[in-house]
């Protein structure tokens, strides 16, 4: 029934009694004001100005072995997820809204490739979130804490 | 008209050494609603699954264990600047974690949990 009227989930996990699966939806709104003297072919002068927001919904249901719904959440909201400006005459060092976290795509597409992560990463193989059998993580999570924290360089 | 040749020197020490210079912040995570009052009636024991998401909404991470689920909710909150010059760079960065986790049974009654808010958030 779930199914049928949400269409197939984007993240999935088994859980110790049932299984857990997950929708999102996600917009990420990235704006980014600089001056530099790039249009004379030189990577100088640079004063940026950036800020980021996000907005989307999650919803997690819980099903139980017989695979009905035994509990769920839903969450809807619209963030400041950061900003910043810099000058910086001699070249782009620091760069002040970084989204690249939240453009991943989802998880599914990189299990054929689990075994070939960097070295911390695929040692942390038997917690991580993305295999499908360990659990599930939103998008966006910090990755300094929590079940991905052996997987920094 | 002496002012004219200082000024330029001093243009031109500051351009060669302050190579860039920058600040931002950056906010992860799941919205801070484990206040002590929203959680004050948690009971280790009796409250299951479905009163934590009920209450809290849907957590960061959730971790399948043997024969327990755990529901970890995180918020991180970094800022930082930096200064880059040409023989010496500084870079501050104060990053701090709010968190919840959250243990349950096999039959979805919480057996134990913690939280954390750093006290700036604390209304």
């Amino acid at each position: 029934m779930v199914l049928a009227e949400l269409g197939p989930p984007l993240r999935v996990s088994a859980l110790p009694n049932g299984l857990v699966l997950a929708w999102e939806h996600w917009e990420v709104r990235e704006t980014r004001v600089g001056i530099s003297l790039g249009f004379a072919g030189a990577n100088a002068m640079s004063l940026d100005w950036g800020t980021t927001a996000t907005e989307g919904e999650y919803l997690l249901l819980a099903f139980d072995e017989k695979r009905r719904v035994i509990d769920g959440a839903f969450t809807r909201w619209k963030n400041d997820a950061g900003g910043g400006q810099a000058i910086q005459p001699f070249g782009g060092f620091l760069s002040v809204a970084d989204v690249d976290d939240l453009l991943q795509g989802m998880s599914q597409h990189r299990w054929g490739a689990s075994s070939l992560k960097r070295l911390p990463a695929a040692l942390n193989g038997h917690s991580d979130p993305d295999v499908g059998a360990n659990g599930l993580e939103q998008r966006g999570t910090p990755r300094g804490i929590g079940q991905r924290v052996l997987e920094m360089d | 008209m002496r002012k004219k040749p200082f000024i330029a020197a001093v243009m031109t020490l500051v351009l060669a050494t302050v190579v860039g210079c920058a600040q931002y912040d950056n906010r992860r995570g799941v919205e801070v609603v484990w206040k002590p009052d929203a959680i004050d009636g948690l009971k280790v024991g009796s409250s299951t699954r479905n009163d934590v998401l009920q209450l809290l909404g849907p957590p960061s991470q959730v971790i399948a264990l043997a024969d327990e689920t755990v529901l970890y909710y995180l918020f991180e909150y970094s800022s930082g600047q930096g200064l880059i010059l040409v023989f010496y760079n500084q870079v501050e960065i104060d990053t701090r974690y709010d968190r919840a986790i959250f243990f349950f049974d096999e039959n979805d009654l919480l057996t134990d949990f913690a939280t954390k808010i750093h006290s700036t958030d604390v209304e």
